[in-house]
């Protein structure tokens, strides 16, 4: 079987984003959707730089993120102000295990796998490596799934300083931790959305797969 | 400007959008999922009767939107003292606490996103269902299907449940008739993603045959 499938992009076919409709697009232009009108291109316009550029920022917003006090919680006009691996470590220390759990997952391990995962592929297609590139299709899946998951923290001090407005006996007051963190995830949300996931397949042939790919035998219809 | 002879026309066409795979469009019966061959990406999804869906779900992600807004969520007592609050006295609690930024992405993410994603879905599948096709149609859906990822209204259920357990030692909790609304409002919205197909809509606009 020399005649593989083919891409869209090999075709001079250009896939809408919006509404899936393929329009005829020449290599490095922008054209109309001819379905619904949005602009679009065979990939993202710059994709790789405009999501790298969005890394690094993700990268320098998680330090004033992590520095900063998210929120301080006062009772009867004492409390100290606390970060989010501060307040993980309380609700640990409380022998809250499981929400301490969530809450470190959502705020510390989520925001930096996806970074790491974003320069990961970066790198990869950068740099054209032999990595499988269903693998990374897979984790540029889970990094664009799990990036919202990181807004838990914020919604959490939100639900906090809404409540616990009781004057002298209950405070709880947002912190610039707060600011920062929010900037980051809003940052890790565009430098998923400015990645082409396509840009993975693109040094493949067609028909090619790696070893491991288990469902390329599956029908269409699954 | 059409392509290679050996293609078919483009409306029998789909492209997968993880790997850009070309594919030939086929009929799907409702439950079914199109998976493309190569990298497993979910390219179309068979629904039945989107149209209809989209339109009961959105009403009634609409009825509950202003209860699950604006009812208290929480309320708690501590030393006697009592106090509520809704989802939008948070937000407006946030604003003036100095955080206006932080309130927006907030009010964007578990109030403005929603709302329009309900109200684009009930506009539209209205519209269509009395095939009325105004030419802003394809705008709208543009717009709900770039709208629809910042809503995340199941993250923000997660952060209620923390909330809970933070104060749980601290106070006395009620939860709040709001709370209720909202999860079926959240539920609501998580139906409009997974029971609804947007090709759907796109085949009733008109703007490709049906295969
Ligand atoms: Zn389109
Ligand atoms: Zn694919």
């Amino acid at each position: 079987m020399s005649a593989g499938p083919r891409t869209a992009a090999a075709e001079g076919l250009g896939l809408c984003l919006a509404c899936h409709a393929l329009t005829p697009c020449p290599p490095g232009r922008r054209v109309a959707c001819r379905r619904c009108g949005a602009a679009l291109a065979l990939r993202k316009p710059h994709s790789l730089r405009r999501t790298g550029y969005y890394v690094v920022l993700g990268f320098l917003f998680l330090i004033p993120a992590n520095l900063y006090p998210i929120m301080t919680i006062l009772q009867f006009g004492r409390g100290e102000p606390s970060t989010i691996v501060g307040g993980v470590a309380k609700l640990w220390s409380q022998g809250l295990w499981g929400i301490a759990t969530i809450v470190f997952v959502a705020s510390v391990v989520v925001p930096l796998a996806k970074l790491f995962g974003l320069c990961l592929l970066l790198y990869s297609v950068h740099y054209q490596t032999e990595l499988c590139p269903l693998n990374r299709t897979r984790l540029f899946r889970l990094v664009d799934f799990l990036g919202r998951w990181s807004m838990l923290d914020i919604f959490v001090v939100t639900l906090l300083v809404g409540l616990v407005h009781l004057g002298q006996v209950a405070l709880v007051l947002p912190g610039l931790g707060a600011l920062a963190f929010v900037a980051t995830v809003i940052i890790t949300l565009f430098a998923a959305q400015s990645f082409d996931p396509r840009l993975i397949w693109d040094a493949h042939s067609a028909d090619e797969a790696c070893d491991d790919n288990d469902s390329d035998e599956k029908p269409p219809h699954a | 400007m059409d392509a290679s002879p050996a293609t078919p026309p483009l409306d029998q066409l789909h492209a997968c959008p993880a790997c850009d795979l070309l594919l030939a469009a086929q009929p799907l019966n409702r439950g079914q999922d199109a998976c493309c061959p190569r990298c497993g990406e979910v390219v179309r999804s068979g629904r039945a009767d989107s149209l209809n869906r989209a339109f009961w779900i959105s009403s009634a992600g609409l009825a509950l939107f202003a209860p699950a807004m604006g009812l208290p969520l929480l309320s708690m007592t501590l030393l006697g003292v009592h106090e509520d609050a809704s989802l939008t006295e948070a937000i407006i609690a946030l604003f003036q606490a100095g955080f206006p930024e932080v309130a927006s992405v907030v009010a964007v993410s578990a109030l403005i996103a929603p709302f329009l994603n309900l109200w684009l879905m009930f506009g539209v599948s209205w519209s269509l269902k009395r095939r009325y096709r105004p030419r802003i149609l394809p705008s709208l859906l543009r717009l709900n299907h770039r709208i629809r990822e910042w809503s995340m209204l199941e993250v923000f259920l997660l952060g209620i449940l923390v909330s809970i357990i933070k104060l749980a030692d601290m106070s006395e909790l009620v939860v709040g008739l709001g709370l209720y609304c909202f999860i079926g409002l959240m539920l609501c919205t998580l139906l409009l993603e997974s029971a609804v197909d947007e090709h759907d809509f796109w085949q009733a606009l008109g703007g490709e045959a049906r295969p």
